[in-house]
């Protein structure tokens, strides 16, 4: 006698737990009738129990190290990549710095000199001083560096020593603010400041 | 257990080495297992494993953390192991007649394997003989049977690392079966 195919496939499914409650009654039903179904299905109930029952394996000695010895070291610009991709606001910043300690730096070690905007300064070259003689009234900023400065006259605006003493005599007058920068530390500080103090600027003008 | 996974998953992907150590611990014996199986010879399926390991480490930016690890573990192990067995090829057949005999096979070459004592015999013979009616099944059957059987791992996961539909995989699996039901008789 031959079975439908359709029993078989049955089978399979009562095996792999995919068979609806409909066709397991089926499969059970048909089993009990069919001598030649019965030994197919005890045939492929023992292969399936010989599967299972082959032994769990264990990886060989040493597996684990063998595997940490062949990972790729990580390339230092890789590591980079990867920390600037999860990490973009950092970068920008670490680039931010870089570039400023190059200009900082730069404008650090450039020539001594001084500026202001308008009036007569006296140079003493034996005490390396700059000067706002009396009654001399200096209009604007004042920036002096490497140089000691001495006001006797008026500034009217903000003065900076560089690398330099001030002296303010007693009839000196400065309507801005006074500021010493005497190490190179505090000279990238005024000049984030600066910056700052600037995107501050174009920030309020805006409004 | 996927949580602990997960978390290591984090660290590895923070570029701990150490962290993958844990990993490769915890997967080594079912991903040896996976490749021993489906390649049949031991030192073959020590290389695929490690390859297997040294591949999830490099693409461990690719894994999505919300899938089942196990599951694309064993995808990378099943292709690199289906891969392999598709480059090699049998360097000779036992039934191919030995060039300049007359109708001498390559049977008579082979030595007889030693005796071992009863008991012992029954389940190695048992063990031998069901891992080589795998072995001689077709690359897809075998695959299938591997997973299911070898690894315990339901239709659903088997169709996800062999990238089939659970149809394919159901039929691979009874013909697989169906198979190793007719070597195993013999």
């Amino acid at each position: 006698m031959k079975c439908p195919e359709e029993i078989v496939r049955m089978m399979h499914d009562v095996l792999d737990d995919e068979a609806t409650k409909e066709e397991q009654l089926t499969v059970q039903n048909h089993l009990k009738t069919c001598a030649d179904c019965k030994h197919h299905y005890d045939e492929l109930k023992k292969t399936e129990s010989f599967l299972l029952s082959t032994p769990s394996l264990k990886a060989p000695d040493g597996f684990t190290s063998k595997v940490m010895q062949q990972l790729p070291q990580e390339k230092k610009t890789v590591w980079i990549k990867r920390w600037m991709k999860s990490h973009p606001l950092m970068a920008a910043a670490v680039l931010f710095l870089v570039l400023m300690a190059g200009s900082v730096y730069s404008s650090w070690t450039s020539e001594d000199q001084m500026t202001a905007l308008s009036g007569n300064l006296t140079f003493d070259k034996e005490t390396n001083t700059v000067i706002v003689p009396e009654g001399e009234v200096i209009k604007g900023d004042l920036t002096v560096k490497n140089r000691n400065l001495e006001i006797e006259g008026k500034v009217e605006g903000d003065v900076l020593v560089i690398n330099g003493e001030q002296y303010m005599a007693s009839a000196g007058q400065v309507t801005g603010e006074i500021e010493e920068v005497d190490h190179i530390l505090d000279w990238t500080w005024y000049h984030l400041r600066q910056v700052f103090i600037d995107i501050g600027d174009v920030f309020s003008s805006d409004k | 257990m996927d949580a602990i996974v997960k978390r290591i998953i984090v660290q590895v992907r923070k570029g701990d080495h150490n962290a993958f150590g844990e990993l490769v611990e915890l997967y080594k014996d079912r991903v040896f297992a996976l490749t021993y199986r489906m390649l049949g010879n031991r030192q073959e399926a020590e290389d695929v494993a490690q390859e297997a390991f040294i591949r999830a480490y490099t693409n461990i930016d690719r894994y999505q953390i919300d899938r089942k690890f196990s599951t694309w573990l064993y995808r990378i192990a099943t292709n690199l192991a289906i891969d392999r067995m598709r480059k090699k090829k049998p360097d000779y057949y036992l039934d191919a007649e030995v060039s300049g005999t007359d109708g001498l096979t390559m049977y008579s070459q082979v030595a007889a394997t030693d005796q071992l004592p009863d008991d012992e015999v029954v389940s190695l013979e048992a063990q031998e003989g069901i891992h080589q009616a795998i072995l001689s099944l077709p690359l897809k059957y075998r695959s299938a049977i591997t997973l299911k059987y070898i690894q315990e791992l339901s239709l659903k996961e088997i169709s996800e690392i062999l990238e089939l539909p659970v149809g394919t995989v159901k039929t691979r699996i009874h013909r697989g079966r169906e198979a190793l039901r007719k070597k195993l008789r013999e």
